[in-house]
């Protein structure tokens, strides 16, 4: 980022962060750099920084961020907040900021419309797997005696669902696909 | 006090290790407890996208676990416990969300006023069932095993809400292991994140985050290392072969969850305790 159009400023990314997290406070952040060296994701990837994750949103220069898909490599380990000597919270910005990109229709990675059309489907992440031993056996939920799983109702289910948004990111994913 | 159990996606699909073990320490100490019926995912993994839906599963499974009676819900992966736990604390700064979350619960005829106490295995294994308890049931003591405790991000931080241990400097677990007979002294390496949020968008990052620390644990002369949640045992655990290859080193090293660990040490059944499915091996652990 070597010069930033002015006209790409949204003043109000704060409070629409606050509408999502009370934590966040982007604009209480005195770049002490206390969260970028804690954190794990800086370790791995030399482009993310919280802090200055969180000085972008302060300055309600988000677009580039919300359009890189960097947001997505926190680990969500809550060190920077847990340290952080103003009490903000860059994991609570860079969750907000996630959460905002998905409204405005930024597909996320695909992982995550795949795990919740599972959880539509199945009312967890993932379906139940046969999983190997040590000696190369498979094992079922069914032979290892645990009891059945599932959602009852699963029509029910996916009609609250709607209410809370399940719809806008299905057509998310079908958006992806069909690139 | 009766604890809804809660199983949480990857134990109920594919880490029933966890599963089995949990049961089976649980029932072992009469611990009171059922499955929540009808239980649905958290909500964790998908946060990050949407808020709302996020808020609407754990307000769920609150929901479901106050209709059928629990006096609180237990659960057995650090992502599904700090979800219920976090969720009272947001609707509390987002009214205008619990009404849209009540208004999803509406279509199944739920409803969620206040939630039910939300407990950690690790919680009850310390404070229901205690050190002292623990310490006289241990038939067979895990002497000369060095384990590396490995408590798991979520199940320390945040700390504006309530978690099993402390987030800087937890000892629960360690003090458990000690007591079954091993020595679990800490590492600088302790807190670090086995970096399971990111083994979907980025699994090569992911797994050298997980295999860094598995690395520096060998290199520390641990010879066990020990999980409470499903995530940081994949990772840290049956991830160890993959994990080598991104940072090019031989992991090999035993990985079991604290509730295996705790059934070693009783002398319970290894498949009931669902070692078989370990695949990092255990039996050296008992000097096998």
């Amino acid at each position: 980022m070597d010069t930033i159009e002015y006209s790409t400023r949204d003043t109000e990314i704060i409070s629409k962060i606050k509408t999502i997290s009370e934590e966040a406070k982007p604009e209480d952040c005195y770049t002490c750099l206390k969260c970028t060296n804690g954190c794990p994701a800086a370790k791995l990837f030399e482009e993310f920084a919280p802090h200055k994750i969180q000085v972008a949103a302060h300055m309600g220069f988000i677009d580039e961020l919300i359009n890189s898909g960097i947001l997505w490599y926190c680990f969500t380990c809550y060190t920077c907040q847990t340290r952080c000597p103003q009490k903000t919270s860059p994991v609570q910005t860079i969750m907000s900021l996630t959460n905002i990109a998905v409204s405005r229709g930024i597909s996320p990675p695909k992982i995550y419309p795949e795990m919740i059309k599972t959880i539509s489907e199945e009312g967890a992440i993932l379906k139940p797997r046969e999983v190997s031993t040590i000696d190369f056996d498979f094992l079922s939920r069914d032979d290892l005696d645990l009891p059945e799983r599932g959602i009852k109702n699963p029509t029910q289910f996916k009609e609250a669902l709607k209410v809370v948004g399940l719809n806008e990111i299905l057509a998310l994913k079908e958006s992806e696909v069909q690139k | 006090m009766k604890y809804g159990f809660f199983i949480g996606c990857t134990s109920q699909n594919d880490s029933y290790e966890n599963e089995l073990s949990s049961r089976e320490i649980l029932t072992y100490f009469k611990i009171d407890y059922a499955d929540i019926e009808d239980q649905n995912c958290c909500g964790t993994p998908i946060k990050n996208t949407k808020y709302e839906l996020w808020a609407f599963l754990a307000a769920r499974v609150h929901a479901l676990a106050r209709k059928q009676g629990f006096d609180a819900i237990a659960t057995i992966c650090n992502g599904c416990d700090l979800s219920l736990a976090e969720l009272e604390y947001e609707l509390s700064q987002h009214p205008d969300l619990r009404e849209k979350v009540n208004k999803a619960l509406a279509k199944e005829g739920l409803q969620y006023d206040e939630p039910l106490p939300v407990r950690n295995i690790l919680t009850i294994l310390y404070e229901d069932i205690g050190l002292e308890k623990l310490k006289k049931h241990v038939k067979h003591k895990l002497k000369k095993l060095k384990i590396a405790a490995h408590y798991g991000c979520h199940a320390i931080r945040p700390t504006t809400i309530t978690r099993p241990d402390d987030a800087e400097q937890p000892t629960k677990m360690q003090e458990i292991l000690e007591v079954l007979g091993a020595k679990a002294p800490t590492y600088p390496e302790l807190l670090d994140c086995c970096g399971a949020n990111i083994i979907g968008v980025n699994p090569e990052k992911s797994l050298t985050a997980a295999g860094t620390k598995v690395d520096i644990i060998k290199q520390r002369g641990y010879n066990g290392i020990c999980n409470i949640c499903p995530f940081c045992q994949k990772q840290l655990g049956n991830s160890q072969e993959v994990a080598g290859r991104m940072i090019q080193k031989d992991l090999k090293i035993p990985s079991l969850y604290l509730t295996q660990y705790i059934g070693l040490a009783l002398g319970l059944d290894e498949e009931a305790l669902g070692l078989q499915m370990n695949l990092t091996g255990w039996e050296s652990i008992l000097g096998k």
